[in-house]
């Protein structure tokens, strides 16, 4: 087998429910399923609410499943030891949307690159700074803003820190939640082609959520869309942007607004109506079926993902 | 006359730079640490400076008052009472002839320790117990929470009176007092604090590396709510010191001839209408004293306020 | 055309406790009735601080407007108290924010928001301000209008929120509406939403609109005239198309092309501007752009560029544009999806 089809993640029936007072829950994961193969990146899209960043979070196991298996290199992540986790975290790392908020502001760079080498204690006394200036270097900084504070910076200098602190335990896997969508869009650009040029020279694995579809196509090998806890699409890069079939997945791709106004004027908008519907609602099926254009009575059954095409998965009775 | 160089320089001028010479990722600022900049705003704060001079001031006369005078704090002269303030007797006499000057800076031994440990004690306590029911959360946090409910109904004034009966009144029953009574707000403060920093994405992130609780603590929770906790804890002494001069003034904290500012305040009260300054000069120091920690805590608080910075 | 607004070398530091933060440095730009003008650049640039003073929302210290003039149909309002100010705002000029949660109030209905800013600057009955506040949430699109005034922001998702504060900027017939990022905060199939709306209040009320956004994308949406911020200067202007199609500031071409692209192929490399924006406090004493530019040239470090005429409206301010620099061949702009414009 080679060593690109090896999966190194497989994820099946995901569930994760919040309380919200008064006895009741949230149901935030319904039942979330996909593999990421070695090397490759497998973008996770869905608006605000959707349980993207509950996914990485629960993959990590940051937060307790409440249902389903991760598995990561045939382990069990939900069902590890403390110590089996302890090993896990050294391969699994995450980087964090805020860029403000995912740095302690007490710490120095360099102590807070240096936390996961102290952790696992891998690197002592010179090497470790050694390690600290290198890891620096990697994503673009210099060595002398080991002993600078995470507010001397800017937003995207930030996100490179994060960046280097998840690399410095030298992960094989990195959950990439919302990496980029707190920073302007020319610095967007630099941190995705950041983390490209990571991933060929380290072969790292990537989950990488957002909300952006148009940044997402750059790094993903796949792409699966999210709508209120439910997978509604997943196909590859190429096939979900040549031919979405998801009502939701086409509304998406028609809304983000493209940088040429003549064009941007005339072309067809498929606006999607509304707002999302109401938890009740949401009980029995379809979840979109409250802003959905094709809406009919079969949707009140809640659709199931099927194979369409090689590889492409839609969760849509019209289809 | 010389365009040709001119225009040779003016080419010169307009040459591409090598793009390795460019830094683009210089930080121009010099770097500061959150205590160091702290520190630089509070220095520069005049306000608050005043105040810390003027506790400075009154903890060094607490320490070395008593020995500029010759007479004892206890020592009675009953030739001489009620005496005005003069050369020998820098503030005059009490009732029994007391060298005013040395009780009042013996008392201020007393006011300023009650306050200052009747204040830090139950702040720490609270600290460590709100810590632990906001990291810990679940069960723990809602049996502590409970207790601090239960033990907020019950107005502060009984337990010290509980306390005083049974141990018998002075300095130490009365820390104790605070520190029984004190630390349940200050739990709530940081219980509610940590429950906030938890979830922060630093934290998670410390987490997602594998590190232990004791890692999370004192790496990343404690050195986030310090500042917070050390502002409360300077807020907290002046009401501490009043609270003593609460309790002596009743007559149920500090009793002669042991000497507080309450109970100075206490004994000058009776002879007010014939000798004011014997209550006048405690009362002024107890409000200066407050006014100069609440000064200073202020100072304090905006100092480790980041909203400022940009 | 007539010059509704008109910014005339506004230049606004910050007072810090590290020093000066010059953060706008002699901005002018005008607007016309309306039309809609962009502000684009990245955070940091000014673009904030800018619309904020001519609002007159900046809290003064830490902020000192140094210089310039605000021009407001002829009158300079830089100069007005904040009494004068206050019968301004809300009835000609209006604001709407990247937040709309941390501008509405969470205490109080949202139909009592509207009528309160109704009634302050105009002299109707409870009942008229009523019958207006329901006209406006019905024109913004908020269905139910008036089971919807009864109900408290936090009932309402981002996306709705945004459009009653467009409702509360818009209920006096507002003729300048300012608008800071007012979708990034919102997903994309929301964005789209108000885009929209905008772009049809424009067109329903003649409302003028200042756009402030980092995205190239929504001012393509939105943007008859452009003006792209860099380091607290305006580094180009002009109209959409010039600005899209004909762009002559290296700046400008990096921010085009770090735009990703729908159409093209996938796990392409982007190209960007490497680096990060200059520190206002220490601003660099050439152009602010040279340390992260491609074409940077010895003078670009020396002397900051005069604003270059192209055509009409359009100038830059570049080096490059000097008779006596280098030709520069523009990179491919490959966000251009159509074969249109001035190009």
């Amino acid at each position: 087998m080679s060593k690109e089809q090896e999966v190194l993640l497989h994820v099946s029936d995901l569930e994760k429910v919040f309380p919200i007072g008064g006895g009741k829950v949230n149901k935030v994961l319904d039942g979330i399923s996909f593999d990421i193969k070695r090397g490759e990146t497998l973008g996770l899209v869905g608006e605000s609410g959707c349980g993207k960043t509950t996914v990485g979070r629960t993959v990590l196991r940051l937060y307790e499943a409440d249902g389903g298996n991760v598995v990561f290199k045939g382990q069990d992540v939900h069902r590890s030891s403390r110590k089996q986790y302890k090993q896990l975290t050294k391969q699994m790392q995450m980087i964090f949307q805020d860029p403000y908020a995912s740095l302690n502001p007490r710490m120095t760079v360099g102590e807070i690159i240096g936390e996961g080498i102290d952790i696992h204690k891998i690197y002592k006394g010179k090497q470790r700074m050694a390690r600290i200036h290198e890891l620096l270097e990697l994503v673009g900084l210099n060595r002398e803003h080991a002993s600078r504070f995470p507010h001397e910076f800017s937003g995207g200098q930030r996100q490179r820190i994060g960046i280097a602190r998840a690399l410095a335990v030298e992960p094989e896997f990195i959950v990439c939640d919302e990496a980029i969508s707190a920073l302007d869009v020319s610095i967007q650009a630099q941190v995705i082609n950041l983390l490209m040029d990571l991933q060929e020279k380290l072969g790292l694995t990537y989950l990488f959520i957002s909300h952006d579809l148009s940044m997402v196509k750059h790094i993903s090998n796949n792409i699966a869309v999210m709508y209120l806890g439910n997978m509604v699409e997943k196909a590859s890069t190429d096939q979900l942007f040549s031919n979405p079939l998801h009502p939701y997945t086409k509304g998406l791709l028609s809304a983000i607004p493209t940088p040429d106004p003549v064009y941007q004027k005339q072309k067809e908008h498929v606006i999607i109506r509304g707002d999302i519907m109401s938890a009740a609602m949401q009980e029995k099926g379809c979840k979109f079926r409250s802003r959905c254009s094709f809406a009919s009575e079969q949707c009140n059954v809640k659709p199931q993902l099927r194979e369409m095409g090689e590889g492409h998965f839609v969760a849509c009775h019209h289809v | 006359m010389n365009s040709t160089s001119e225009a040779k320089s003016a080419n010169k001028k307009f040459n591409f730079i090598n793009k390795a010479e460019l830094q683009h990722e210089a930080i121009v600022r010099p770097s500061l640490s959150f205590w160091k900049d702290a520190m630089n705003r509070l220095v520069k704060n005049k306000v608050a400076m005043l105040g810390l001079s003027i506790i400075v001031l009154t903890i060094v006369m607490a320490i070395v008052g008593p020995w500029l005078t010759p007479y004892s704090y206890n020592q009675t002269n009953l030739s001489n009472i009620n005496a005005p303030v003069s050369s020998t007797h820098w503030f005059g006499t009490d009732t029994l002839g007391r060298d005013l000057w040395a009780r009042i800076w013996m008392g201020a031994r007393v006011s300023l320790a009650v306050g200052i440990i009747g204040a830090i004690i139950p702040s720490l306590l609270g600290m460590v117990i709100g810590g632990i029911s906001g990291y810990f959360g679940g069960k723990t946090d809602m049996i502590i929470m409970r207790i601090t409910d239960i033990g907020m109904c019950v107005p502060q004034l009984i337990y010290v009176i509980l306390i005083m009966i049974y141990f018998g009144s002075g300095p130490l029953p009365i820390i104790l007092a605070f520190a029984l009574t004190g630390w349940m707000g200050a739990a709530r403060n940081i219980r509610g604090l940590v429950l906030q920093l938890k979830e922060r994405e630093f934290v998670l992130a410390s987490r997602a590396l594998g590190a232990s609780s004791w890692r999370l603590i004192f790496k990343h929770l404690i050195p986030n709510t310090l500042s917070i906790l050390i502002v409360s804890m300077t807020m907290a002494i002046p009401s501490a010191i009043f609270y003593e001069a609460y309790l002596s003034f009743i007559g149920i904290g500090i009793k002669p001839p042991m000497s507080s500012w309450g109970q100075l305040v206490n004994s000058g009260i009776s002879v007010f209408q014939i000798y004011p300054s014997q209550l006048f000069i405690p009362a002024a120091l107890i409000s200066l004293i407050m006014l100069s920690f609440n000064l200073f805590g202020d100072g304090l608080r905006d100092a480790f306020d980041p909203k400022l910075r940009n | 055309m007539e010059k509704i607004l008109d910014v005339q070398q506004l230049t606004v530091s910050f007072d810090t406790y590290a020093g000066e933060v010059q953060a706008v440095r002699g901005v002018s730009f005008h607007l016309n009735k309306g039309e809609t003008l962009a502000i684009v650049g990245e955070s940091g640039s000014g673009k904030s601080v800018t619309i904020q003073s001519v609002m007159g929302l900046l809290p003064t210290p830490p902020a000192r407007l140094k210089q310039g003039k605000i021009l407001f149909k002829g009158v300079d309002i830089a100069q007005y108290s904040e009494k004068q100010m206050e019968k301004l705002r809300g009835k000609e000029i209006s604001m709407i924010f990247q937040d709309p949660m941390t501008s509405l109030n969470p205490t109080m209905k949202i139909g009592r928001q509207i009528m309160e800013g109704i009634q302050k600057h105009e002299k109707l009955s409870s009942k008229e301000a009523r019958a207006r506040a329901i006209e406006m949430l019905s024109m913004v699109g908020i269905p139910n209008p008036e089971s919807n005034m009864e109900r408290y922001p936090h009932q309402f998702s981002g996306g709705m929120r945004q459009r009653v504060m467009i409702a509360i900027a818009l209920a006096c017939n507002s003729q300048v509406l300012l608008a800071d990022e007012p979708t990034t905060a919102l997903d994309v199939t929301m964005q789209a939403q108000i885009l929209q709306l905008m772009n049809e209040l424009k067109q329903t009320l003649g409302t003028a609109i200042v756009l402030i956004t980092h995205d190239m994308g929504v001012v393509a949406h939105m943007a008859d005239r452009i003006a792209v911020m860099y380091g607290g200067c305006i580094v180009e202007s002009g109209t959409a198309e010039e600005i899209f199609y004909d762009p002559k500031h290296p700046y400008t071409w990096g921010l085009l092309q770090s735009m990703p692209s729908l159409t093209g192929k996938s796990s392409k490399r982007l190209s960007v501007i490497p680096g990060s924006p200059p520190d206002m406090l220490m601003p660099p004493k050439g152009c602010a752009f040279a340390a992260r530019c491609g074409y940077c040239m010895h003078i670009c470090q020396e002397e900051a560029p005069p604003s270059f005429n192209i055509v009409d409206q359009h100038q830059a301010a570049c080096w490059l544009l000097d008779p006596s620099a280098p030709k520069v061949e523009r990179p491919h702009l490959q966000h251009i999806v159509m074969d249109g414009g001035v190009r």
